[in-house]
């Protein structure tokens, strides 16, 4: 029984002036208007946020979510990890719809950046790793090995910026796309959903963000996680299809499209890819993917092609990837 | 009274104290009278620093001599970031099979490419101050 | 909706034995340590782990965000990681529930969850704990963990009567309990009037009856029962679960009562015997390990698991009922009273759950009149309640 994607909203600004509360609550409204359904159809509620950047426990305030009286979980390691868990529950059979809900005030980040905090305090601060660090890091590995130019880089941020943007009402966000947001997409069984996107597939890879494998580079990381895919790799690419990645940095998301498209299950040039401006350009922690998620889901329409990816990089190096194969309904 | 919505501004910033642990602390006392050791088990190989599997294993010598892997400069640098003078780096130390993060000592980065050798340089026996050696450029024979 | 949890089965569990500190492990030597003994007890290799689950809850005690960004290096399946599962105290039981699914799913097939605290690293893990309240609410009256726990303690025994040495015998049956426990923090027993002679944390709370600070790790492989040899596999029978996570003051009103009375947790029991198709707990379950930091949680979850009636089970308790030698033992392990790494807790329970299921508790063992046990574990100040059903 598959899970497919019923509805979705977000909202992105450089910073909430009314704070984060309200905002969740009126994403979760209008995410639950898009699919149709009430609070009361929901059985079950994901939420993906930071105690860190909340300053409160997540899970002590999922009511915010609209978890009041459900099953909940709090998945704050990635929001591909939390849409994975959600689609799980549905295949599983334990519920027939899902609430994902996910936020972030990186804005704050702007102010004080305390993320130096993810790294071991015997080996890693001391020598003064950041995650903007070793992300650079990753960044020259990848140029040395040929596979990027700085010239690739800048283009594909020029158009990522661009949509995040657009995104925003027209302001421009925060030094590394960090920005305040809210992410909602409701899933239901597939046999539920008239009109709907499949989640036909879904996995997972990850590596420590010191890799014990020495690798880098995300696109490889990104074929891994789409090996788990239980359905088979096609002999050809089947059609001309999509690819989102939603990843830490641009360099993160281009070698992510790269390996989305070196796996060979959609045809897509990376010219074409990541239309909903991916991750980096409008990053909001770890549920900045749900954000891509919903945003190609409320566009698609007749022109969507019938297939794609959507890759969900988290943390500093897009180390942890989450990989969905998606096929609209009737296809 | 003010009509603004009342606000609150929080920051906290809790105090930790972390035990090394076994194997960090071996690995740690090692990198004080200035030898590196690797822990070395069948499914990790010879990391650096140790990580734990839960398996059986034994320290192994590695280094003092390292590779480059790559290294990074911020855009804009962190508060109290990387001291002037040396850069973050990611090495392979001889012997080992993960990439340890550290510092390379360099005053013109732009001669620094992957595979240039380096040494390690231990700091003075002392529990005060780094105890994890930072690398500098081994002298071209 | 029955029998949701399928075929699928805790195969493997460990635990690492409890204390106030661990210096000799960091906290990723913890979860590997953990990590291999539950594989090894599942008879799996480690390669066949296709799946790895963190529960950490919260990260504020470790003073390290994101902990699974360093933390899961060594353990099998990291490779293949699908998450840190975060519901406060109830993590580990969110995540059984969350790999559960991964495996009846069909897409997985070996599930390995890890926990684990370290209680002594924060310079005040209440402070660390803080993080809890919110700051324009409970933030602003004297509310942590303790002073919730004493209202609903003074309210229970106002309700029903209950002295204050009945009260205590939740910690006298407890660390009871634990003396035999070999993975046990506090392993020497107490009596009723150590209890309530002991230094008033928040009254009625006093500190015999609350858990201690806890370093410990604990880890569980969940895989489909049909996979190992027989005896060894215990199926996931049922589960329940309630998120009543809002102000624990809109909890406390007529009407709306559910802090003080525990009907949230009746409700995800209900759900979860729903599921596991039982019509009379009493009857058809053998033990218990309930989530209790406080006694009155475990009160609270015996009535609300609907062993015994509202305001019975105290006085009950008193009289001989739910210890380890009784026809329904409840907390046989000693509890969260001898032992708990917030963490950790709800694998712990699963552990000893599954430990007694299979006749291998050693020293502990209890007598079980069905091969049926009931875990909770609870999140936030009482708010989240997971309930599940494991058969042997």
């Amino acid at each position: 029984m598959k899970a497919a994607i019923a509805g979705g909203a977000y909202r992105i600004e450089r910073q909430f002036a009314a704070g984060m509360e309200p905002v969740i609550r009126q994403i979760v409204r209008a995410a639950l208007e898009t699919s149709r359904l009430s609070l009361a159809d929901i059985e079950m509620v994901v939420t993906v946020a930071s105690d860190t950047l909340d300053g409160m426990m997540v899970p002590v305030r999922a009511e915010l979510a609209g978890a009041l009286g459900k099953n909940y979980l709090n998945v704050p390691s990635s929001a591909g990890h939390a849409l994975s868990a959600a689609a799980a529950a549905i295949e599983a059979g334990d519920a027939k719809s899902v609430l994902v809900v996910g936020w972030g005030a990186a804005s704050k980040l702007a102010h004080a950046d305390g993320r130096a905090n993810q790294f071991d305090p015997f080996y890693m601060r001391p020598v003064g790793a950041t995650p903007e660090l070793i992300a650079a890091l990753q960044e020259r590995v990848l140029a040395s090995s040929g596979v990027l130019t700085e010239d690739d880089i800048a283009s594909f941020e020029a158009r990522m910026a661009n949509i995040a943007r657009e995104d925003a009402q027209g302001d421009a966000l925060g030094a590394h796309g960090f920005c305040d947001g809210v992410a909602a997409i409701v899933l239901r069984r597939a046999a539920d959903e008239t009109s709907g996107a499949i989640i036909a597939d879904h996995a997972t890879a990850s590596r420590s963000h010191n890799p014990l494998d020495g690798s880098f580079d995300p696109a490889g990381w990104v074929r891994e996680a789409l090996t788990g895919f239980a359905s088979a790799r096609p002999k050809k690419p089947l059609s001309q299809g999509f690819i989102e990645v939603s990843g830490p940095t641009s360099w993160a998301e281009l070698r992510g499209i790269a390996g989305a498209v070196e796996a060979g299950y959609v045809d897509c040039s990376a010219a074409s890819a990541n239309s909903t401006g991916g991750g980096a350009a409008a990053w909001f922690g770890p549920a900045t993917g749900i954000r891509a998620l919903a945003r190609l889901h409320g566009r698609m329409d007749r022109t969507t092609p019938d297939r794609g990816l959507f890759v969900d990089l988290a943390g500093p190096l897009g180390q942890h990837v989450t990989g969905m194969l998606i096929e609209r309904s009737g296809a | 009274m003010s009509s603004r919505n009342p606000v609150l501004d929080q920051s906290w910033q809790p105090s930790f104290r972390h035990s090394a642990g076994r194997l960090g602390s071996h690995f740690i006392r090692a990198c004080r009278s200035g030898r590196l050791l690797g822990w070395k088990t069948q499914r990790l190989g010879v990391t650096v620093p140790p990580v734990e599997t839960g398996e059986p294993g034994e320290w192994v010598e590695v280094g003092p001599g390292a590779t480059l892997v790559e290294y990074a400069t911020a855009r804009e640098l962190a508060p109290g970031g990387i001291e002037p003078g040396k850069v973050f780096a990611a090495v392979k130390l001889d012997g080992a099979d993960s990439l340890l993060y550290a510092l390379v000592t360099c005053a013109n980065p732009a001669s620094l490419r992957p595979g240039t050798r380096l040494k390690a340089r231990f700091a003075s026996d002392s529990d005060a101050g780094p105890f994890l050696p930072s690398f500098e450029l081994l002298a071209v024979a | 909706m029955t029998n949701s949890a399928g075929n699928s089965a805790v195969l493997g569990v460990a635990q690492l034995p409890m204390r106030t500190r661990l210096p000799e492990t960091t906290y990723a030597d913890l979860l590997g340590q953990a990590a291999s003994k539950a594989v090894a007890d599942a008879g799996l290799d480690l390669d066949q782990i296709d799946g790895l689950l963190l529960a950490q809850a919260p990260t504020t005690t470790l003073g390290v965000d994101e902990p699974q960004y360093w933390g899961i290096a060594g353990l099998p399946g990291a490779d293949k990681f699908l998450g840190r599962v975060h519901v406060a105290a109830a993590s580990g039981l969110t995540a059984l529930r969350l790999a559960a699914a991964h495996v009846k799913s069909g897409r997985l097939r070996n599930v390995l969850i890890v926990a684990a605290d370290l209680a002594d690293e924060a310079a005040s893990l209440r402070g660390a704990l803080g993080a809890m309240h919110d700051p324009f609410t409970s933030g602003q009256a004297p509310i942590n963990a303790i002073t919730a726990a004493a209202l609903q303690t003074s309210y229970y025994m106002a309700t029903h009567k209950a002295s204050e040495r009945t009260m205590a015998s939740v910690a006298v049956k407890n660390r009871g309990n634990g003396a035999l426990n070999p993975f046990a923090q506090l392993r020497k027993p107490v009596t009723v009037d150590e209890v309530i002679e002991s230094p008033v944390l928040s009254w009625p709370i006093r500190r015999l009856d609350s858990s201690p600070r806890t370093s410990g790790a604990a880890a569980i492989v969940v895989g489909r029962a049909g996979d190992v040899g027989p005896k060894r596999a215990v199926r996931i029978a049922g589960y329940g679960a309630f998120s009543g996570a809002r102000s624990i003051g809109a909890q406390m009103v007529p009407g709306a009562s559910s802090y003080l009375d525990g009907s949230d947790l009746t409700e995800a029991a209900r759900r979860a015997y729903a599921d596991a198709d039982i019509a009379d707990p009493t009857a058809e379950i053998g033990m218990a390990e309930v989530y209790a930091s406080f006694g009155i949680f475990e009160l609270l979850s015996i009535e609300g698991l609907g062993l015994c009636g509202s305001g019975e089970a105290a006085p009950r308790i008193a009289a001989g009922e739910f210890q380890r030698t009784a026809p329904l033992p409840v907390n046989p392990s000693g509890g969260a009273t001898c032992g708990n790494p917030i963490s950790a807790s709800g694998l712990v329970r699963i552990a000893e759950a599954v430990t007694q299921l299979r006749g291998e508790a050693g020293e502990r063992q209890v007598e079980l009149k069905a091969p049926r046990a009931i875990v909770t574990a609870t999140g936030g100040l009482f708010q989240t309640h997971e309930v599940g059903v494991l058969e042997a």
